[in-house]
């Protein structure tokens, strides 16, 4: 049996503890206590980590590792991705700009030991503002398009594991130019 | 998600929250510092600790407290009392104030400290830092 850790990262609020329990049927290990930050509008947040395991139809297993999204938490997501086989970054469509939203995330997946496939994810896109829908479709087209990219409702394990499908192949490309090198 | 921050709601007691500190500082043998945290990793207070470690030392007090009570829920063990951490060259206490919002504490130790004297003493800090710290009894 082979087991895939994959990491989520992205910012407060883009839905990365909802995607792992969409994942894992709601099971999923939580650490999420009452947001205290008032520039945030959410209730909960999650301070160490989201955990939720899945076995694939082939006999393999995915591992998820959710990450806390702000900054002063960053000193885990080194942690986090140690032994990653990949790596989730998701864009609320609903914030900031994507670019700046994603840098960080990206910057600690390029810290990486090991070159690490990456599949971002555009979440909220159906509930962001006109402009922000605008700046996030500014941001796909001009995207060189080095990582895949997809819309994902985070609540929906059908279009999660379309994700994971994405990473898959993305994990298997990179295997298989790694066996040629 | 509250209307003010936890740091803007400790600012009218902050002169005894430090005092709090100090003492328990002053009242253990070989402790460096302690830091009150919020529950989701701001720093509200502390004494001996560099300014720059402060935040991050807060964000990590609240990982380690949300993964250990995450732990007592897998195990079913109950609610998370007090978490210690023993290193080669030191010792680390971290223990929940029982406020609402809950905030936590934490107070780490040189090799020379007796964790039972670290421990009786933070116990004592925690119960005058709830009767001091606001707490929102609509929480």
């Amino acid at each position: 049996m082979r087991e895939y850790k994959i990491v989520v990262l992205g910012e407060m609020g883009a839905g990365k503890s909802t995607l792992v329990q969409a994942l894992a049927q709601g099971r999923a290990v939580s650490t999420e206590v009452r947001n205290t930050d008032p520039s945030a509008d959410k209730p909960f947040t999650t301070v160490a980590l989201d955990y939720g395991d899945i076995d694939l139809p082939g006999g393999d297993r995915l591992r998820l590792y959710g990450t806390p999204g702000q900054i002063r938490f960053d000193f885990l997501w080194p942690i986090l991705l140690e032994g990653a086989s990949g790596a989730i970054v998701l864009v609320n469509a609903d914030a900031g700009p994507p670019d700046q939203q994603i840098r960080p995330y990206l910057d600690a997946v390029d810290r990486h030991p090991a070159p690490l496939p990456v599949v971002m994810g555009i979440t909220r896109m159906d509930d962001a503002s006109p402009t922000r829908r605008a700046a996030c479709e500014q941001w796909l087209e001009r995207d060189e398009g080095q990582l895949p990219i997809v819309m994902v409702d985070p609540r929906d394990p059908m279009q999660v594991l379309t994700v994971m499908d994405v990473l898959m192949s993305q994990i298997e490309c990179q295997a298989l130019v790694a066996c040629h090198e | 998600m509250s209307d003010a921050s936890p740091m803007a709601a400790i600012a009218p007691v902050r002169a005894q929250v430090d005092a709090h500190l100090t003492t328990l500082v002053h009242d253990v043998d070989g402790l460096m510092g302690v830091v009150v945290a919020s529950l989701d990793g701001f720093a509200l207070a502390q004494v001996g600790r560099e300014e720059e470690t402060v935040s991050r030392l807060a964000a990590m007090t609240s990982s380690m407290l949300a993964l250990a009570e995450a732990l007592g829920r897998e195990l079913a063990i109950g609610s998370l009392g007090a978490l210690i951490l023993e290193a080669s060259h030191g010792k680390v206490l971290m223990l929940t104030i029982p406020v609402q919002p809950p905030q936590l504490l934490m107070a780490a130790c040189d090799q020379t400290s007796a964790m039972g004297q670290v421990l009786w003493h933070a116990k004592q800090c925690v119960r005058r830092l709830a009767a001091t710290l606001p707490s929102d009894a609509a929480q």
